[in-house]
């Protein structure tokens, strides 16, 4: 294979990578399939010069997504290789922190035989909205794996309430789109803040109001049984891998379906919040109304409530409310791994069928 | 060069937003660059291509940005390798002085614990511009030949001058930057393998240039700070006496002074994107190598070729 020439500005944070002592704050909540299913069509079941021998699908029962914040204490590269004038490895270097948010969601991806049948049935994640306030980790995410990560300022402190949690993400964007709208380097995006932490039990009337997402989520995350039902253990995700012509930005030099794995491990203080007392908010401007309207399927803007007047000017924007149905946090490692690009696009003769890959794959 | 950009504005006019805004109407952006430009001379290597495909290109071995955005997009479409940097530019103590500072994320030495966190990079601050009353410049300034009358004028001409000229040859004549760079993407699964690689060129140019101001090199200094991980780039610029030891996070400020300091004003349209030459790639995993494409040409040979060469898909 084409040796990558490498330099100083794209050395840096090459996977896979491992994460330490991850605190992750999950809030699950409802999303229309056909709205997931839009997106993916658009991203995954398009054809152009040729199709991916897969077809997504969004789940056909209880459809939701899964706001996350995270707050990685320590990553680093588990890349053996060597780089740079001091020969040094990827694994002695490249230790470093940041905020992650992202918005996941399970969909449904089947492989295409030969005869046109769906087979092989598996749960997959993509995530439409990612935000990190990391220039390295973006870097890397957008250009190796093709995660559509956006670099935004995220602020992740404790709430008013104890063990509780505020999170403001904002990310760089236009207010509307007029001539003389300048950009803003920090435009709101979310607010959340929630109630005091309830324990490490979820109390059995949550459940039971809320058992459509808790049973969707488990099965999603693999199936455990008891309080195992939140944890995740192995969860796949798939990107569309794809960058731009020079000449012709509309057009694309390179398309691919990427798929990587997120290994879960040494899981750990499991707490719940009430999510009746979760403040949840987007916040909407024009930058924001793909992610909001196309992909959290929030409708059209300008419908909401007028900001809280707690959060000053810089939050002068409408606001939408999202219910969260589900939400708890926890503490754990994560192995960010087995990546593989399961078809490239105009690839010609090749397939994944060819590469072997649909066995390993497989559920 | 420190480029500060108070309005940037994308001048595609196509319907490409959401609603099928233009870009152009969407609004404006401000940032701040600071990059490393080289001139370098492209050669065609047999005696027709040395006549045809020869051309003086400008490559940025370093370019860092203040705009996130434009990291990402200068990455991703052109393969210029933009880190995203902390750039704080002022206007140093002195009457039209200048002053820039530079922060990259960075590891302050090589060491496995290190943890990588915002590290000053770069400093640059002038005196005032000249004629100063904090002495003279060297005899062989670059000022001394434009503090007169007949050379100041020629300098603030010279934006003019090169409209016209761009104008009457048909672009014949090259007057503007042509920038080059290496656009690849790596495998996936191999990260230390490609999967595209490209020579990509972009055309940057300066007009309406005014307000030029010479700043005497003795009362400017440029520092460097060259420890950890930003030393390897300081080597490929500027070559520094010695290496310092890449295990001691101790900072090592070096002060250079230039050969020549001087600022402008102009309106910079950055146009002309195009892939020269596209590497045939081994992508392995069974696919088929990608076939090479080659589109390099002269620039004054590019609009006769365009007007009696074969039409171009």
């Amino acid at each position: 294979m084409t040796k990558f020439r490498e330099s100083f500005a794209t050395q840096q944070f090459l996977p896979p990578w491992k994460a330490e002592k991850v605190q992750t704050s999950c809030f699950l909540f409802r999303l229309k399939p056909k709205a997931i299913q839009s997106y993916l069509d658009r991203h995954f079941n398009f054809t152009h010069m040729d199709r991916a021998p897969y077809h997504f699908s969004a789940r056909a029962d209880s459809q939701f997504g899964v706001i996350t914040i995270s707050y990685y204490p320590c990553i680093f590269s588990t890349n053996n290789s060597h780089f740079g004038a001091d020969n040094l490895a990827h694994t002695q270097w490249d230790h470093l922190s940041y905020t992650q948010f992202h918005v996941a969601i399970p969909v449904l991806r089947h492989r295409i035989t030969r005869d046109n049948l769906l087979v092989e049935g598996k749960t997959v994640w993509i995530q439409p909205v990612i935000i990190c306030d990391n220039s390295s980790v973006v870097f890397g995410s957008r250009e190796i794996i093709g995660l559509d990560m956006i670099h935004g300022s995220i602020e992740r402190k404790a709430g008013n309430d104890p063990g509780s949690l505020h999170v403001d993400v904002f990310f760089p964007g236009f207010k509307t789109f007029e001539p003389t709208t300048q950009e803003s380097p920090s435009l709101p995006l979310m607010h959340l803040e929630t109630g005091p932490s309830i324990g490490a039990t979820l109390p059995q009337a949550m459940q039971d109001e809320n058992s459509e997402f808790i049973e969707g989520l488990a099965e999603a995350s693999g199936g455990g049984k008891g309080l195992d039902r939140f944890l995740p253990t192995v969860n796949e995700i798939v990107t569309l891998k794809q960058f731009r012509d020079a000449f012709n930005l509309l057009a694309a030099t390179y398309q691919a379906i990427v798929s990587a794995t997120n290994s879960f491990i040494n899981v750990e203080n499991l707490q719940f919040y009430d999510a009746n007392k979760v403040e949840l908010e987007f916040m909407w401007s024009a930058s924001a109304t793909e992610m909001l309207s196309n992909f959290l399927d929030l409708g059209a803007p300008g419908v909401g409530r007028a900001p809280p007047p707690h959060k000053g000017e810089s939050w002068d924007l409408v606001g939408r409310m999202v219910k969260p149905r589900v939400a708890f946090g926890f503490t754990s490692d994560i192995e960010f791994n087995q990546i593989k690009t399961l078809h490239t696009f105009g690839g010609g003769a090749q397939s994944s069928f060819n590469r072997g890959l649909a066995g390993a794959i497989q559920p | 060069m420190v480029i500060d950009y108070p309005v940037m504005i994308c001048a595609d006019d196509r319907p490409l937003g959401p609603n099928g805004q233009s870009y152009a109407d969407g609004g404006y952006v401000k940032q701040q660059e600071v990059f490393v430009t080289i001139p370098i001379i492209r050669r065609g290597i047999n005696p027709a291509t040395a006549i045809f495909k020869t051309a003086v290109d400008w490559m940025l071995p370093f370019i860092v940005v203040g705009n996130a955005v434009s990291a990402s997009c200068g990455r991703e479409m052109l393969g210029l390798e933009k880190l995203l940097a902390e750039i704080k530019i002022g206007d140093g103590g002195y009457p039209d002085a200048f002053s820039a500072n530079l922060s990259l994320p960075g590891w302050a030495s090589l060491r496995p614990t290190e943890w990588q966190q915002m590290l000053p990079f770069l400093d640059i601050v002038t005196g005032p511009a000249a004629p100063t009353f904090k002495g003279s410049p060297a005899v062989d300034s670059l000022w001394t030949l434009f503090s007169g009358g007949p050379g100041g004028q020629l300098m603030a001409a010279a934006g003019a001058a090169s409209n016209f000229v761009d104008a009457m040859s048909l672009g014949l004549i090259p007057t503007t930057q042509h920038t080059i760079s290496l656009k690849q993407i790596r495998d996936a699964e191999d990260p230390q393998r490609a999967v595209y690689q490209s020579i990509v060129s972009c055309r940057s140019k300066y007009t309406c240039m005014e307000n030029f101001r010479f700043y005497n090199e003795n009362d400017v200094t440029i520092t460097i700070h060259d420890h950890g991980s930003f030393s390897e780039v300081f080597r490929a610029m500027f070559d520094p006496p010695d290496a310092p030891d890449p295990y001691d996070p101790r900072d090592r400020p070096l002060k250079y002074k230039p050969k020549a300091a001087f600022r402008f004003n102009s309106t910079i349209d950055f146009d002309e994107m195009r892939t020269l030459h596209e590497f045939p790639v081994d992508r392995g995993h069974g696919l088929p190598p990608t076939k090479a494409r080659d589109d390099t040409m002269s620039p004054w040979m590019r609009p006769l070729r365009g007007f009696f060469g074969p039409r171009q898909s």
